[in-house]
């Protein structure tokens, strides 16, 4: 299948015009807040819940299939990265760029070995894959180094450590070309197949559009995302836990977000996680677990009341 | 044009066609008749690609597809109306045949393609913008053909597309399967209407618990005692 895009040119589209405004917006918001790294940091971790978001709504809203092989990948890719970078010394820019294509490899041999499974079955067959990847991760102290986890190089050199804006930056770059690559994917004949795919598989399959290489594919390019995101996790904290393929704490944040901002349109991942991610900041005050309970509730709530998401009450943004 | 030579299909263990035989010439309107679970889906699902057979063999265009991919069969020029529930709900009309263009010589082709259905479907453009799932039974149904001819199939197969239409919408997509017939395409068409089916088609398989039990041309199984005591309840 070639890639090809279609309906006239990218520019022509206004949604593409409020994409590039939203990316301005954000690379000027921390301007007025740069005195408060506090907020600067919460900003980063919405960046990295709206690239983690982005990639679910990717296979879910658009292909169909619902994946819980979310944290199993980013715990590949950021432990991969920091195995590299902390044996070779190779710099962690390298260390991201080999987590995600790493984390993509194993996308495409999870995607290929659960084919035959749909729906539910698919979806348990990826929730167990990021089980065993924690518990892999959790046993296997020896090389991992357990719960205690591991410490690695700053994506940054000491000197732009002083202040969180740099990896805000960097975070925002990494977001605009997830957000621009997944947009030009999904305004090409490929998005089509994509969006018919999750609409009707049978159908999409008796129009002759190969199926197989369709799941496969846009599992390999949703994990390229999660190991580059893992990846960046690790080095901007300079240190990996079995945290980072926590199911009940990144992946219900993930689920959140995408429903809540809206799920299969483009902006309602994004929207999600700079929302949903400041609110948990909150709610983390008042106790641990009371996050998970919460956000279990508005997703609830949203499916019930709000199934468009947030941005389902824009109408011309609702449409992907 | 396609051949198909006593073929096998088994879903599990349970066995679904016993060597069923097909020929179709190019220009034919074929149709293949029988009642519920006679094996009529099976039969065309298998020469698509989405059911393997388990012995006999496939020859489309002098090439054998029985062992080939959906995607690459449509390639060839096989193209397959499944049944009515498959369009696109939540896509408009434009986009769900734009999926049915998806092999590289009809994405090159796409925007003629499109003046043609057009043509033959002018309720389909007046509908572009709007989502199939909100249209009609019988406007479903001619987007699910329109979308399979934007394959630019030589041989074009549907399976019943009379189910689930009211008898008028049922003449309606009749008469439009004989337009698209002379255009040049060749057609295969699973039906249960037999009546219906025999009186536009040259030449008829009935079809029975998985096994062909009569051909000829659709002018004798019209006239014949069997068929008219089974099907058409005279």
């Amino acid at each position: 299948m070639k890639i090809q895009p279609r309906k006239g040119g990218l520019l022509s589209s206004p949604k593409l015009l409020f994409l590039l405004i939203l990316l301005v917006a954000l690379a000027i918001l921390p301007l007025p807040l740069s005195s408060s790294s506090y907020l600067i940091w919460i900003l980063i971790f919405c960046i990295f819940y709206a690239i983690l978001a982005l990639s679910w709504d990717l296979i879910l809203g658009y292909g169909g299939q619902l994946s819980f092989a979310h944290t199993g990948m980013l715990g590949i890719g950021a432990y991969s990265s920091v195995f590299l970078v902390n044996t070779t010394g190779l710099p962690p820019l390298v260390g991201m760029i080999v987590a995600g294509l790493l984390a993509a490899g194993t996308g495409l041999a999870l995607g290929w070995i659960c084919l035959r499974l749909r729906g539910m079955y698919f979806a348990l067959a990826t929730w167990g894959f990021a089980g065993v990847v924690q518990l892999v991760l959790v046993a296997e102290y020896d090389i991992t180094g357990g719960m205690k986890g591991m410490a690695t190089k700053f994506l940054l050199p000491t000197s732009f450590q002083i202040t969180p804006v740099y990896y805000y930056y960097v975070g925002l770059a990494l977001l605009a070309i997830c957000v621009l690559t997944t947009y030009k994917l999904i305004n090409s004949n490929y998005g089509l197949y994509l969006i018919a795919m999750g609409d009707n598989e049978d159908a999409v399959g008796a129009c002759g559009v190969n199926v197989v290489w369709l799941k496969v594919s846009v599992f390999g390019i949703s994990s390229f995302w999660l190991g580059l995101a893992g990846s960046f996790y690790a080095h901007l904290l300079g240190y990996v836990s079995p945290a980072i393929a926590d199911f009940t704490t990144i992946m219900v944040m993930v689920i959140a977000a995408t429903i809540v901002g809206g799920l299969g349109t483009f902006f309602g991942p994004l929207l999600g996680a700079f929302i949903l991610y400041p609110t948990a900041e909150v709610i983390r005050t008042y106790g641990a677990g009371i996050q998970q309970i919460i956000f279990v509730l508005v997703i609830l709530v949203a499916l019930k009341f709000l199934r468009n998401g947030i941005i389902g009450l824009i109408p011309s943004l609702r449409r992907r | 044009m396609l051949d198909v030579k006593g073929i096998d299909v088994s879903y599990g263990k349970v066995q679904a066609l016993w060597s069923v035989s097909l020929h179709l010439e190019k220009g034919d309107f074929v149709s293949l008749i029988g009642s519920n679970g006679a094996g009529k889906t099976t039969t065309v699902n298998t020469l698509i690609g989405l059911l393997r057979s388990s012995a006999g063999s496939i020859t489309f265009k002098d090439e054998r597809i029985d062992n080939l991919p959906p995607s690459r069969i449509v390639e060839l020029g096989l193209a397959l109306v499944p049944d009515v529930k498959a369009v696109f709900p939540q896509m408009n009309v434009l986009d769900n045949l734009l999926v049915g263009a998806q092999t590289p010589r009809a994405w090159n082709q796409k925007d003629a393609t499109l003046d043609w259905v057009f043509q033959l479907f002018p309720r389909l453009k007046e509908r572009k913008k709007q989502m199939a799932g909100t249209m009609s039974g019988g406007e479903q149904q001619m987007l699910n053909v329109g979308r399979a001819l934007m394959s630019r199939p030589d041989v074009l197969m549907l399976d019943e597309p009379s189910l689930g239409l009211a008898p008028k919408l049922v003449a309606s997509i009749f008469d439009d399967l004989e337009r698209i017939h002379k255009e040049g395409v060749t057609i295969l068409l699973a039906e249960q209407h037999v009546f219906h089916a025999l009186k536009i088609s040259d030449k008829g398989y009935v079809i029975e618990t998985g096994k062909v039990v009569m051909e000829g041309s659709s002018q004798d199984l019209l006239n014949d005692k069997r068929v008219k005591a089974r099907y058409l309840g005279q």
